[in-house]
Formats: structure tokens, C-alpha cells, sequence
């Protein structure tokens, strides 16, 4: 910047500044009567002449060039001054036209007192000028990125993709999460032109739309991403215009919906199949209710069958209700595990009374292994009993005609073992760990043909874990399943 | 130590069974921060079956949680032990990871 004013320079101006006047004065002071005496001794020449004076003569000559000289030194001393004041008048113009260069209104043709006085309070008024100007710029600069990194931040920490694409379909900012799902670096996406990052034209087509303002609301998409290699993700874009009136900028939202759509078609899924779990009980109770009433009073043993199917569909609907109400009960949490003494020579009488028909039916032999006496077991009636049905009606539905089933019963270290084999279409290795999931159906074309709302076995392996139990899976696809339940009999009830 | 990957819907469920600690834990940590990224933060890692875990272990849990963090997510643990816990605690990582009791609740807070 300029030179910083000393206080030793702006004092010492006050006394030094009359000098050149000084000059000029004592000049004139001198010149004049000087110039006087020269002009008095000429028009005195003949007069002195004659009388014999030519001293009078020589000092009027002297004093004549006296005062000239005198007079030169006065006129260049004007002179100059005009010089400077001109040159200093031309830069007072320059200012006056908006010169927006300070520096340049130093006088820098002439050196004296003036254009240097003149040049220090230029200098100083443009240091002035830049240590404000230079401050503002600091300020806002600050207040400035300030803003940025607080922006940055608070975009970085929302779980939604956020991309603002710029007039020219360039990514102006990206935050964390959208590099996430664009699956590139933060560096490779800013500035990078939008089309060259997807290709999915409806995405496109919605962002040129608002850049170009023919669309003023925005809209959203959905796209399918694979960002692994079985991995998929549906992900919601929302499109919004964005910015002044300049320069329309547009707001990608991408949201990850791929969960949301997962619980849809789980919902979707299980409620088509729960109605029809509910719907087949119905008919068959219906037409055996309509042959009932047809029946005449002497088909007493007619009568009792139709009256046993009723009873076993009416069982069955009961259960599947009871499914349905547990597998919502665990979901929220409250599920409640009672403490009853259950008896597992009842139930597994019980299991074998109304699953031995059903098994003839289907021509499978169905065998109990019993040991002679079975412990009382600590827990829930209901919920054992739910387990048991699932186990062996699985092992009834899928086990196609004629095949061989069996259930095997034991106490091995405190607690219940019940083993449920059968010769059935089997599970396929990648399989088995799944069909214990909630609303899981295999791919198996076999299984598919069976109706089932997926929910039987996650329901019955988390109601005996609850119980300190599990039910674990073995199969060999096309050869048969062992479900093996295990029931500690002093249950630690993990939900008491 | 066995590392397990499964799903439940949309989410990605990794059990590692067995003590997150020295070599394993480095195998743990490029497997998670692969899920991470396959997942696209669709996580949930079970660590019931992992009785402790040393320093390398702790490190890799945090690594995979400011990951998460830089994207907006959090890593959400369950079934953590009371050695865990207390481990957490102690080390104050306790709170860069979001906790849940069991598998369903933690794939339920996707929801």
C-alpha cells in the first residue's frame, strides 16, 4: 500500500511552508525598487551625463540588470507554481470523472514541496481506501464461508441424498448421503454433468424440465439402483426448482425407499395369503354345513363325519387367527408368555388325534416315538401346542402322497425334544436358513404349489425361543426335513 | 471367527460370531464396510455372538460408524453383551452407535 504518514511529515510542512512565498517576496521585495532606481537613473541619464556623473550611469545599469534578474527569478518561481497547480488541477478533474485508480492521481511529472504534500495525501487517502475496502472483503468473506461450512454440514448429516444441479445440468453440491447413492466420491460428482451419472431418462427428462422452466413444480421418480451384486435399492427422486429468478437451479431429494417397498410387498404378500389360509376353512365348513342340512335324520354316520370335518376346519381357522394375532403381538413387542404346566403326553395325543386322519388321508404312515413317561413342561399351552401343529402340519403339506412321517419324543438334560421327520420334497441348502423367516415362501415350485402364509415357523421358533427353547432345520432337498424342537422344562421364560 | 450374512427384507443383518479382536477384526472391518457399501447403509450388525472385542475391534466399529455418519446414517448395533456395553461405555464409543435389543426392532427402525 501507499506510505503510511509520520507524524514528523504532516508537522513539519507548517513552518517550511512559507519559504517559497518568502521567495517570491523578498524577489519582488528587491526587484522592484531595484528596477525603479534603474529606470530613475536612465530617464536621469542626460542630465547626469552632463554633469559629470557617469557612476550615476554604471549604477543604473547594474541596478537595471539587477532588477531583471530579479524579475526572471519572480517570473519562474510563478511559472513553476502554475505548472503544479495545473497538473494538480488536471488530477482533482480525473477524480472528479470517477478515476477509479488513486495512485494515478499522484503528480509525478514535477517534483517540489506541493507535489510531494500533494502525492503523500493521495497515497494516504488510497491506503485508507484499501484497508476499508480490504476489511468489507474480509467480512464478508467470513460471514460468507461461515455459511458454507454450516450448510455443508447440515446436508451432510441428513440421511437423504441431497444434489442442487446447476443451470447447465452440472452438480452444483452433493451431500454425503447422495454420494452414497450415486456411488462415487464427492470430488468425482461436483461438476460433473448430471447425464453422465444416470441414465434413467425420466430422472433426466423431470431435471431438464425445471432448469428450462417448463415445469415450475418438480415432480419425483423412482429408481432402481444395484449398488452390490444381488444387492437393489429403490430410491425416490424428488425434483424441485430452486433458486432466484437468474438462474434456475434444480433440487434432486433422493430418498431410499427400498425397505418401505419391501414391507409393502411383505404386507401385500402375507394378506393374499392369510386370506386365503382363512377363506379354504370357510368353504370346506360351508359345503359340509350345506350337506348337513341336506342330510336326512336316519344318516347318523354321515352326519358325524361331516360334523368331525367341521370341527377340525373350525380348529384350523381358530389357529390361523391365533397366528396372525401372535405374529402381531411379537412385532409390538407384547407378546405374553404364560406359565402353565403343560402336560406333553396331552398334547402330543392331542396332535396325533386330529393329524392321524389327515395323514391317512394322504395315505402317509404317520408314526409317534414316545418314551414311556414325558415330563410336565413349564410354559405356554397355546403357544407349545401353535409350534407343534406347525411343525407337523408342514411336515403333512409338504410330504407328497404315501410318504413316511415321524415324530420322535425324547428328554435329553433337562429339557423336551421333539423331532419331526419326514420324506419330503426337502429344502434346498440356500433355503434353509430362510424359512425361518417371516413371510418367506421357497422358490421351490413343490412348496409354492402348497398354500401357506409364510408365517407358520418364524412364528413357532420365536414363541420356543421365548420359552429358552429352538427349533432347528435339516433337510436334503428331495429326501426329507427334521424339525427338531427343544423345550427346556423348567422354562426360563425370556418374555416373563 | 465366522462372519454371517443375511437379510431381512430390505436390510442387511452381519453376525459375526466369535471375539472381534487383532487379525479377525481387520477381516471383519473390510467385510462390514463392504455390506456398508453394497447396503448402501441398509445395516444392522448383530453382535450377540461376539462374547468381546480389543482395541482393533473397537476401531473398526467406529471406522464403519463415521462412515455411516458422513452419509447421514448410524451404525446400529443389537444384542450387544454386558462386556460390550460396558466396553462402550467405558471408551465413550457408546454413543456413536444407535443400539437395539434384538434383530427386529433394529430392522424395524428402517421403517
Amino acid at each position: 500500500m501507499g506510505p503510511t504518514s509520520s507524524p514528523t511529515t504532516s508537522a513539519d510542512p507548517t513552518p517550511a511552508r512559507p519559504a517559497p512565498n518568502l521567495r517570491v517576496v523578498v524577489a519582488a521585495a528587491l526587484g522592484l525598487p531595484v528596477l525603479a532606481l534603474a529606470f530613475a537613473g536612465l530617464v536621469l541619464w542626460p542630465s547626469t551625463a552632463e554633469a559629470g556623473f557617469p557612476g550615476v550611469t554604471i549604477i543604473a545599469a547594474a541596478a537595471l540588470v539587477l532588477g531583471a534578474a530579479a524579475q526572471a527569478v519572480l517570473l519562474r518561481q510563478v511559472f513553476r507554481h502554475l505548472a503544479t497547480l495545473t497538473l494538480i488541477g488536471e488530477a482533482v478533474e480525473a477524480h472528479g470523472q470517477n478515476e477509479p485508480d488513486l495512485p494515478n492521481l499522484r503528480v509525478t511529472a514535477l517534483t517540489n514541496r506541493t507535489t510531494r504534500a500533494w502525492n503523500q495525501i493521495v497515497d494516504e487517502l488510497a491506503a485508507a481506501h484499501d484497508q476499508a475496502l480490504s476489511d468489507q472483503t474480509q467480512q464478508a468473506l467470513n460471514a460468507a464461508t461461515l455459511g458454507t461450512a454450516e450448510r455443508d454440514g447440515t446436508l451432510d448429516a441428513l440421511p437423504h441424498g441431497v444434489v442442487i444441479v446447476d443451470p447447465e445440468g452440472s452438480l452444483h453440491t452433493v451431500n454425503g448421503a447422495a454420494c452414497r447413492m450415486l456411488m462415487r466420491s464427492r470430488e468425482r460428482l461436483t461438476g460433473a454433468p448430471l447425464n453422465k451419472l444416470t441414465d434413467h431418462s425420466d430422472l433426466l427428462a423431470l431435471v431438464e424440465k425445471v432448469l428450462n422452466r417448463t415445469d415450475v413444480r418438480g415432480g419425483s421418480v423412482e429408481l432402481v439402483l444395484s449398488p452390490g451384486e444381488e444387492a437393489e435399492a429403490v430410491v425416490r427422486a424428488t425434483v424441485r426448482p430452486l433458486g432466484q429468478n437468474s438462474a434456475q437451479h434444480a433440487l434432486i431429494v433422493f430418498e431410499d425407499v427400498t425397505q418401505q417397498r419391501t414391507a409393502d410387498r411383505s404386507r401385500n404378500l402375507f394378506v393374499a395369503q392369510a386370506t386365503h389360509e382363512l377363506r379354504t376353512p370357510l368353504t370346506n365348513i360351508g359345503l359340509y354345513l350345506e350337506r348337513v342340512i341336506d342330510l336326512k335324520d336316519e344318516d347318523t354316520a354321515d352326519r358325524a363325519e361331516c360334523l368331525n370335518v367341521i370341527n377340525s376346519e373350525v380348529l384350523r381357522l381358530g389357529r390361523v387367527v391365533e397366528e396372525v394375532l401372535s405374529v402381531s403381538e411379537i412385532e409390538a413387542g407384547s407378546l405374553q408368555v404364560r406359565r402353565d404346566d403343560v402336560r406333553m403326553e396331552e398334547l402330543i395325543a392331542r396332535l396325533e388325534e386330529e393329524y392321524g386322519p389327515q395323514a391317512e388321508k394322504q395315505k402317509h404312515t404317520l408314526t409317534f416315538d414316545l418314551p414311556p413317561k414325558l415330563p410336565v413342561v413349564q410354559g405356554d399351552r397355546d403357544k407349545v401346542a401353535l409350534a407343534l401343529h406347525n411343525l407337523l402340519g408342514n411336515a403333512i403339506k409338504y410330504t407328497p402322497a404315501g410318504g413316511v412321517i415321524r415324530v420322535a419324543v425324547q428328554e435329553i438334560e433337562g429339557a423336551v425334544e421333539v423331532a419331526v421327520t419326514d420324506s419330503g420334497i426337502g429344502i434346498a441348502e440356500h433355503d434353509l436358513a430362510k424359512v425361518f423367516e417371516k413371510f418367506y415362501r421357497s422358490e421351490d415350485q413343490r412348496a409354492r404349489a402348497v398354500t401357506g402364509s409364510g408365517l407358520g415357523l418364524a412364528l413357532a421358533r420365536e414363541v420356543i425361543r421365548l420359552h429358552g427353547g429352538d427349533i432347528t432345520a435339516e433337510s436334503i432337498l428331495n429326501e426329507g426335513s427334521t424339525f427338531t424342537l427343544r423345550l427346556p422344562v423348567h422354562a426360563q421364560a425370556a418374555a416373563a | 471367527m465366522r462372519i454371517e450374512n443375511h437379510k431381512v427384507g430390505a436390510v442387511t443383518v452381519v453376525e459375526p460370531h466369535g471375539p472381534v479382536v487383532q487379525d479377525d477384526a481387520e477381516v471383519f472391518g473390510s467385510r462390514l464396510l463392504a455390506t456398508v457399501r453394497d447396503s448402501m447403509g441398509r445395516l444392522v450388525v448383530d453382535v450377540s455372538g461376539v462374547p468381546y472385542v480389543d482395541s482393533a475391534g473397537l476401531e473398526v466399529l467406529a471406522d464403519a460408524a463415521t462412515q455411516l455418519q458422513s452419509t447421514g446414517q448410524s451404525l446400529r448395533l443389537c444384542g450387544a453383551n454386558e462386556t460390550l456395553r460396558t466396553v462402550f461405555d467405558l471408551t465413550e464409543l457408546g454413543t456413536k452407535f444407535d443400539h437395539y435389543q434384538d434383530v427386529n426392532t433394529a430392522v424395524r427402525s428402517f421403517l
